[in-house]
């Protein structure tokens, strides 16, 4: 099943163009050039539109939403860069979201390896010993999400969603975004990851699992169940 | 399916199909109120920055092409120069003239090589048990320093 795309730039109504655009306390866009705020408000418009997708990408992937709205603002800074281009193209959408991914995972790959000693010293291989891989049982005869979420309101569904997602480990977590979320295929997760497509296929495995896991956890502590 | 390692289990597909279902249903996560002005912020920071404080690229294209003549007539008057120096000027006056203040240079490696030389003499004289030791202690302080920040960082920061 594929999402529906956000609206291309083009469809969306622009506001009037204000007089003055106050862009926080002390900074203010120059009002003096009628094209440059045109083009300020147009991107602000545009903005609005891919607002949420970008820090979603962003926000799923890293897991943090700080570091998730700073690369979000760094994508649309690129994006205004690029805006006359972006702003007649037919898929303004599938560009922010590539570099919204690209620059999350170069991110994420520089904090992973200033970070890698601190953080990483279990062997792999120890801890893929150690994972329990086994379906969870609180989740036994459950097929679909209405299965799992029967009697929880939409917004709490979608709340211990992202919650779990937050909860996997960088290492789980980013394959099963961009498989599940981006549509990326196993091989191309691999290539860009600089990791063995077994290793690949074991880790959202297994971040499938936990998450089901910790989706079975909450419907049990909710009383979902009942 | 089967598992990666080739393991068929009956389990694994349902559990894909419903993990796939679950994470397509959520919707966008709404992006913080203070983006768009973080955004704009930056923006109008960018644009007050004369051209010539940017990057290269984003120079007027007149200002580029003046560059670059400019940069290649330099380039054109400093090899013009050393062909000069090198046709013009008589070579013994300007050795000596360069050498004489590298006088220095020479004093400062004597210098050097007679630390190395009382270093040694003072390594020779010192048991070498001694100093296995003084390396041990060295290195069992630096590995602690290096696990007493790992698991401050492990318990401060990843904890949060």
């Amino acid at each position: 099943m594929k999402r529906k795309p956000a609206a291309p730039v083009s469809a969306v109504r622009l506001p009037r163009v204000r007089r003055v655009m106050a862009v926080n306390d002390d900074t203010q866009v120059d009002t003096t050039d009628p094209s440059r705020l045109s083009r300020s408000a147009e991107f602000t418009t545009f903005m609005h539109a891919y607002q949420d997708m970008v820090f979603s990408t962003a926000a799923r992937l890293t897991g943090n939403d700080a570091q998730a709205e700073d690369l979000a603002q760094e994508t649309f800074l690129k994006a205004y860069e690029h805006f006359d281009m972006l702003r007649t193209s037919p898929s303004p959408g599938g560009w922010l979201k590539t570099v919204a991914t690209n620059l999350t995972l170069n991110h994420l790959s520089r904090y992973r390896k200033r970070w890698r000693f601190f953080s990483e010293m279990k062997r792999e291989s120890a801890e893929d010993d150690e994972a329990d891989t086994a379906f969870p049982d609180a989740l036994l005869g459950v097929s679909t999400p209405d299965d799992l979420f029967a009697s929880v309101h939409a917004e709490e569904r979608h709340r211990l969603v992202e919650d779990a997602l937050k909860r996997l480990p960088d290492h789980q977590r980013v394959p099963l975004v961009l498989y599940h979320f981006e549509d990326m295929p196993y091989q191309d997760i691999a290539a860009r990851l600089g990791v063995s497509l077994p290793k690949i296929k074991t880790d959202i495995m297994r971040a499938r699992i936990a998450l089901a896991k910790m989706l079975g956890e909450a419907r049990v502590r909710d009383g979902i169940e009942g | 399916m089967n598992d990666p390692l080739g393991t068929p289990d009956p389990n694994r597909e349902p559990l894909e199909r419903l993990i796939e279902q679950v994470l397509r249903e959520q919707p966008p996560r709404r992006a913080p109120r203070t983006l768009e002005s973080r955004v704009m912020a930056a923006i109008a920071r960018r644009e007050a920055v004369p051209w010539w404080r940017s990057s290269f690229l984003h120079w007027p294209l007149l200002a580029r092409v003046a560059f670059l003549l400019m940069s290649a007539g330099i380039v054109k008057l400093a090899l013009s120069g050393v062909v000069w120096l090198t046709q013009e000027v008589r070579p013994q006056p300007l050795i000596g003239a360069v050498a004489s203040p590298l006088t220095w240079a020479e004093r400062t490696t004597d210098s050097l090589w007679h630390i190395v030389d009382l270093s040694q003499a003072v390594l020779q004289a010192v048991p070498s048990s001694w100093i296995y030791g003084v390396v041990a202690v060295a290195a069992t302080l630096y590995i602690a320093l290096i696990a007493l920040g790992a698991t401050a960082y492990r318990t401060l920061y990843l904890s949060k």
